[in-house]
């Protein structure tokens, strides 16, 4: 008798699929719960990865529309035949020059009275290279016309027809808006790569026509930007022949298409996306895989004795291994088509939100059947996973012993016993939590993973909660001691400082001076703003690495501690602080001491002496360079003096510490809704691996507990073997999560350490002690419900209860 | 083998059958030196104090395990050195086994349970019929948990006979049943085996039920000490 094709068995008992549908009906509880975890890694992995192909996929159709420069040179000014020459490099297919200056906007009337403003000049036709998608009205066409970016625009109600007022260096234009505009180069309005912050609507960029803008910076036929588009892959080549061409005109910044401010702001965006749609699905799956994997293993072992009459009637090994994992993948299955459904509408839902948050004027939603296929492989990929363990257990049982029922292996009994003669547990009784432990040990060592996992991503969420917090607080409170941080439109103004600190209501003033330095070593050179303030000033409280607030000195310089690590520099080195527009012909620069090195967590700035950077640096290269002053005030009365400084013509800006406040605060609404998705989901995880192992030793020993029942014992007294158990396994869990939270929150904090950022790992106390309150509330509540199950238990049924 | 007249073929041959447990450094022997020789058709009854090694005889009768040592011939085949997937299908073929827990899928009703098992063997079309035999057609759609003890002991055997095989193992079938019912199972056993030329071979503790058997086998730590006919009493004639 030769052996059939076992394949071909499955199908030829349908009775069995039968019992796979039913077994699955029977468990209908567990598995939908398995269902949802499924459906929500699945969905999450479609709905957030989907929109980040979403969002990538419409802001690729506005960078390519508009013709997105690829490289892009700025500098202080250079004759317009320079676009000519770059014209001329390799692998050029087209570039044009610019001419651009910032100055400030001025709104009589709004919420703020004078913000930042960016003048672009745009040739009568569209230009080439950095389009605009045209939102509302039109293009260009006169002289006094201008086309306003869309974003502020609608922050700060601005309507077509409408009438905006210009400032650059004191002189006055009015232009009347012709168009709104989103702008490639703004998709995330930011100025530039040093600003971190920008408080919505306080940034606004206005193109308008270049003759007109010629005449009024007083520029001539001079450019201040070249973009190039360039053969792909070209990219870099082209941009470093563009800074060799700018190089004697004083080059300010330079990027490819990807390093564009707002590109790269944009990028940090959706690569956040997508670690998130990697990140919460694995959690989610690997959560539901556990989960499965200790269902079924339980379903194995309840079903032994079918198990045993199904194998002696003569069915295959091979046709219980696929029945247990046709269990798992269908358990996934019915789990992914609500998961990839749902994850498609996510994607759908979370695009359009984001994108409306951004003003985006296209949308490119599409399914993505890459990742939905992806997707839905997770889902099998998991079942098939989880399944495979207990499934092959189930066909491995040898059918003689599954008759017999329950399996006790010898060698562990022998183990456990030597284990129970060291920790001196006499009463025969508490034994039967020890032996729970070591009854199954891949159950045990997967619910201790299920704990320290569980544990470490509870630190993990914690500590980035403290670091942000911590981060913001010293910010608002630690560093600023003022409520309004002023920019003048000249260093004369700066004898205003003296009246505004004679104003009711004032306390105090500080003059600052800021310009755009390169500090220089022997290893290398790195951009900052260089901030002159007087020394002994009291208003900005910025902190050295060492822990003191630093004051300031005649010819010395503090580094921040990024920069500081980046040029291997260390207090008393002298270092090259250069104008970052130094040209050959028109270089400023001067030697400094390094006084020492600043620990800021947000922003890069460099501290000097507000004379010594006067005089050497930033009455020089003025206007390129900016003076201004912090001023204290009663808080009550920031809008009062905001607006009172606004209407002076001697200022160009206020900020004031309010503004940046709410900011933050919007900012930080998404990041609450983060951590309290993680937190919950450290929860799940640990409460799952907790009430698994919980509901697994009850039910596994109904029997057991029912029989100490009968034999006097209370219910409590049986419950609290079982809670003993749970203690020993989530005290171990704890010792193993915690220290590999530390490690991971450290890791995952320095994760988020840029140019402009750096977040002290931060750890208090009260993290080490919520994570343990957490694990043992869900202890206590696993071991409640079980006593409430033990106490409501029909003893007359458990005794012999036998599935 | 299907050449040779199947009632000159002993049901089952056991010459020196050996079987050994290792628990952990002690070796365990559940059988000690069985030699046993059964005839086809007939209505076995093994006995013996517990732990004498019925079950573990059973057992290797039904191909769920192997002896340690020794030979041993079911209708002629070697089950000694066959493989996992031959042992299978000898049992899918030769055997059918009625336990004390009545072991039923809780989730299929009572005639899918008598399927699950005809379909394996290719006798769907036989389920219905057998299912009837065993005088439950008008429970068919009962799940195991709405029948009594005796009516899912009736499911067992007809999830047995439905394979018709030609050996049926029944380990303490009545054991988990009330006498009345036990003695009425056993008497649906007797006949339906007997109807269709089944060999039988039944473990029980009860001395009433083994006055049933043709030829009582008595074991006792793991060796045959007896081997005699019994009382061949026809099931109705039993009473307490
Ligand atoms: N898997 C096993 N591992 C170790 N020893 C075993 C195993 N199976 C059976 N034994 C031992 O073999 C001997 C015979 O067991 P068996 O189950 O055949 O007895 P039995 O006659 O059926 O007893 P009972 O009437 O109580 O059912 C017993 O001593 C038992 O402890
Ligand atoms: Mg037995």
């Amino acid at each position: 008798m030769n052996s059939p094709s076992r394949q071909s068995r499955l199908y030829a008992v349908p009775m069995l699929r039968r019992k796979l549908w039913a077994d699955t009906r029977a468990l209908a509880r567990q598995a939908i719960a398995l269902m949802i975890l499924v459906a929500l890694g699945v969905g999450l992995y479609v709905g957030l990865y989907g929109a980040y192909q979403n969002l990538t996929g419409s802001y690729n159709h506005i960078y390519s529309i508009t013709h997105f420069a690829d490289a892009s040179v700025l500098f202080d000014a250079a004759p317009a035949s320079l676009v000519d020459v770059a014209r001329t490099i390799p692998h050029v297919r087209a570039a044009m020059g610019r001419v651009v200056k910032d100055g400030s906007i001025i709104q009589r009337g709004r919420r703020r009275e004078r913000v930042l403003g960016r003048f672009v000049g745009l040739p009568r036709r569209r230009p080439p290279i950095n389009d605009l998608v045209i939102v509302e009205g039109r293009y260009l066409a006169a002289a006094h016309e201008a086309v306003l970016e869309h974003q502020f625009a609608a922050e700060n109600n601005y309507k077509v027809g409408d009438v905006i007022k210009c400032s650059y260096q004191s002189r006055e234009r009015r232009f009347t808006i012709v168009g709104l505009a989103c702008s490639p180069e703004y998709l995330y309005p930011v100025p530039s790569k040093h600003v971190v912050f920008v408080s919505r609507g306080t940034f606004g960029v206005v193109f308008i026509d270049q003759d007109q803008a010629r005449q009024w910076f007083g520029t001539g036929r001079r450019i201040t930007e070249i973009h190039c588009l360039t053969d792909p892959g070209y990219e870099k080549e082209v941009l470093e022949k563009l800074e060799g061409l700018a190089h004697s005109y004083g080059v300010e910044t330079s990027y490819v298409q990807d390093d564009q401010p707002s590109k790269r702001l944009l990028r940090l965006d959706q690569q956040g996306f997508a670690t998130m749609s990697f990140f919460f699905p694995i959690l989610f799956l690997s959560s539901a895989g556990l989960s499965l994997y200790s269902a079924l293993g339980r379903i194995v072992r309840l079903q032994i004795g079918i198990i045993g009459t199904l194998r002696a009637c003569g069915f295959s090994s091979r046709q219980i291994l696929t029945q247990y994992i046709m269990q798992g993948l269908l358990v996934s299955l019915l789990g992914a088509v609500p998961g990839l459904a749902g994850g498609y509408a996510l994607s759908v839902w979370a695009a359009s939100n984001y994108g409306a948050v951004l003003r985006l004027p296209y949308m490119v939603t599409s399914p993505h059947w890459d990742t939905l296929s992806v997707g839905m492989f997770l889902a099998l990929v998991t079942g098939l996973v989880a399944a495979y363990l207990p499934a092959r257990m189930a066909a491995r049982l040898h059918p003689a012993v599954a008759m017999r029922g329950e399996v006790e292996s010898p060698r562990r009994l022998a183990f456990e016993r030597r284990l129970v003669r060291i920790t001196r547990l006499a009463t025969i009784a508490y034994r039967i939590p020890v032996r729970g432990i070591f009854r199954r040990a891949s159950r045990t060592l997967l619910a201790l993973a299920g704990i320290v996992g569980g544990a470490s991503i509870i630190i993990t969420t914690f500590g980035m909660q403290a670091s942000t917090m911590d981060a913001i607080n010293e910010l608002l409170s630690g560093t600023r001691k003022y409520e309004i941080d002023v920019q003048f439109t000249s260093p004369r103004a700066l004898s205003l400082g003296r009246a505004i600190a004679a104003l009711p209501h004032s306390n105090a003033f500080t003059p600052t001076v800021s310009v755009p330095v390169r500090i220089k070593t022997g290893w290398g050179s790195g951009d900052v703003v260089l901030t002159g303030i007087e020394h002994g000033q009291r208003l900005l409280h910025v902190h050295s690495v060492t822990g003191e607030i630093i004051d300031v000195t005649p010819g010395t310089v503090w580094i921040p501690k990024q920069l500081a690590a980046r040029l291997h520099v260390e207090p008393g080195d002298p270092v090259v602080v250069e104008w970052i527009k130094s040209s050959r012909r028109h270089r400023v620069w001067t030697t400094m001491r390094v006084a020492g090195i600043t620990d800021v967590a947000i922003g890069a700035t460099a501290y000097g002496e507000f004379h010594d950077v006067r005089r050497s640096l930033a009455d020089a290269v003025f206007p390129q360079s900016s003076y201004g002053g912090l001023v204290a005030c009663d808080r009550s009365q920031v809008p009062a003096f905001t607006h009172r400084l606004e209407r002076s013509d001697d200022v160009a800006l206020v900020s004031t510490t309010a503004d940046v406040e709410q900011e933050i605060n919007e900012q930080m609404a998404l990041m609450f809704i983060f951590i309290g998705i993680l937190l919950s989901f450290g929860m799940l995880l640990a409460g799952s691996a907790i009430h698994t192992v919980a509901s697994v030793s009850l039910l596994e020993r109904t029997r057991e507990l029912a029989t100490l029942r009968t034999l006097g014992f209370t219910a409590g007294a049986a419950a609290w073997l079982a809670a003993i158990e749970l203690c020993i396994l989530a005290g171990m869990g704890l010792l193993i999560g915690m220290p590999f939270g530390v490690a991971l929150n450290s890791l995952y904090m320095s994760s988020f350490t840029t140019e402009n950022m750096s977040f002290r790992p931060v750890l208090p106390w009260w993290v080490y002690l919520v994570t343990v309150l957490i694990v043992a509330a869900l202890v206590a509540l696993s071991s409640y419900e079980g006593m409430r199950r033990l106490r409501t238990m029909d003893l007359a049924q458990a005794t012999k209860a036998r599935e | 083998m299907d050449a040779v007249p199947a009632e000159n073929v002993p049901a089952l041959v056991a010459r020196d059958v050996w079987k050994q447990y290792l628990l952990g450094d002690v070796t365990v022997n559940a059988l000690r030196g069985v030699n046993l020789q059964l005839p086809a058709g007939r209505f076995v009854v093994l006995v013996g104090p517990s732990g004498s090694g019925k079950t573990t005889m059973l057992n290797l009768a039904g191909g769920l395990d192997v002896p340690t040592k020794g030979e041993l011939l079911v209708f002629g085949r070697r089950l000694n050195d066959m493989n996992e997937a031959q042992l299978t299908e000898y049992r899918r073929r030769e055997v059918g086994f009625v336990f004390q827990m009545f072991n039923l899928v809780p989730t299929l009703t009572a005639l899918e349970n008598v399927r699950l098992v005809a379909q394996l063997v290719g006798n769907d079309d036989l389920a219905a019929d057998t299912l009837a035999a065993v005088g439950l057609a008008h429970v068919a759609d009962h799940l195991p948990s709405q029948l009594s003890g005796g009516e899912q002991q009736r499911v067992a055997i007809a999830r047995a006979l439905v394979k018709q095989p030609r050996l049926l193992l029944a380990d303490e079938p009545t054991g988990a049943l009330d006498v009345e019912t036990g003695l009425e199972v056993l008497g649906l056993l007797w006949h339906e085996t007997r109807k269709r030329g089944m060999t039988v071979m039944m473990v029980t503790h009860n001395t009433i039920l083994a006055r049933l058997g043709d030829i009582v086998v008595r074991l006792r730590s793991g060796q045959v000490i007896e081997v005699a006919p019994g009382e061949a009493v026809h099931p109705s004639e039993l009473t307490f």
